[in-house]
């Protein structure tokens, strides 16, 4: 069965140069999809498409170019996050759009939340990037790894923030 | 709506790669305790929700608001704490009628003194 999980987010990514912001929407990533992808991104996203749950997330309304992926694996108890990137034009400071990494983390916790995981998200963070995700994404650090956990009340908080209620599973 | 940004020269990516079963269990163990840790501060909650409900309505609502102050600082879902909003909304019904029964009681009060006086 071809299972397509498609989540609207609102208002969830910002155009960088205007500061407008778009309504996005993400879904599990198709064959097609994967073709499609440009130049520059850095992982091999259709080797991780074959061996984990990978989704994508589009703002429809400038087009339908992927803004970002995310790959995931469902755990005992929690949703492990693999790998995270957006787009290679939302890389540097001259990045076109900003909030796409955010909109995708809010998806792994509502991933974990709907599957009876409590909202627990899992994640290894580079070095420098730790205390970001403690203040943006409420994650706590285990140990002093840089294995990083968002638990139960950070995931309903970010759900809030990016769903805002407002979500759909198609199947 | 509060979007979540990346640091001026930071780009947001995660590689995690493979995980050894010594980090997976630690993770497990680490999920493990913050269940227990919220477990048990709910329950404490419980216990003081249990004792607030048992005061007389004015006391109770007092108290109620006390500690819905306090939530607001911890509880990121607050707005879903049916208790808390519950407790808001009783003490914002009760607030003008526990208004002038103070100010009764003060010229209650001043009326028996000036007697006294006289």
């Amino acid at each position: 069965m071809l299972e397509v999980v498609i989540d609207k987010l609102t208002k969830s990514i910002e155009e960088v140069a205007t500061g407008r912001s778009f309504d996005t929407n993400i879904a599990r990533v198709t064959a097609a999809d994967i073709r499609r992808l440009s130049a520059g991104w850095n992982f091999d996203w259709k080797q991780e498409r074959s061996e984990r749950e990978v989704y994508r997330l589009i703002a429809p309304a400038v087009g339908p170019t992927i803004q970002g992926l995310i790959s995931l694996e469902r755990r005992d108890d929690h949703v492990f996050v693999n790998l995270l990137e957006s787009h290679p034009h939302n890389v540097g400071r001259k990045k076109k759009y900003a909030g796409v990494p955010g909109n995708l983390m809010a998806f792994a916790a509502k991933i974990s939340q709907d599957a009876g995981f409590g909202g627990y998200v899992a994640f290894v963070a580079k070095t420098a990037l730790v205390a970001h995700y403690e203040s943006t994404l409420g994650a706590s650090r285990v140990g002093r790894s840089t294995k990083m956990i968002i638990n139960g009340a950070a995931a309903t908080k970010l759900i809030q923030q990016y769903f805002g209620g407002q979500h759909g599973i198609d199947s | 709506m509060g979007l979540i940004r990346e640091p001026d020269g930071v780009d947001f990516i995660i590689n995690s790669g493979p995980l050894t079963p010594a980090d997976i269990a630690e993770i497990s163990e680490f999920i493990r305790k913050d269940r227990e840790a919220r477990a048990k501060s709910r329950s404490a909650r419980e216990k003081l929700e249990a004792k607030a409900l048992a005061l007389p309505t004015a006391e109770r609502t007092q108290l109620a608001y006390q500690l819905l102050s306090s939530l607001a600082s911890e509880e990121s879902n607050l707005p879903e704490h049916t208790w808390a909003t519950t407790a808001k909304v009783q003490f914002e019904q009760l607030q003008p009628v526990q208004a002038p029964a103070r100010s009764e009681k003060k010229s209650r009060r001043r009326t028996k003194s000036s007697t006294a006086k006289r």
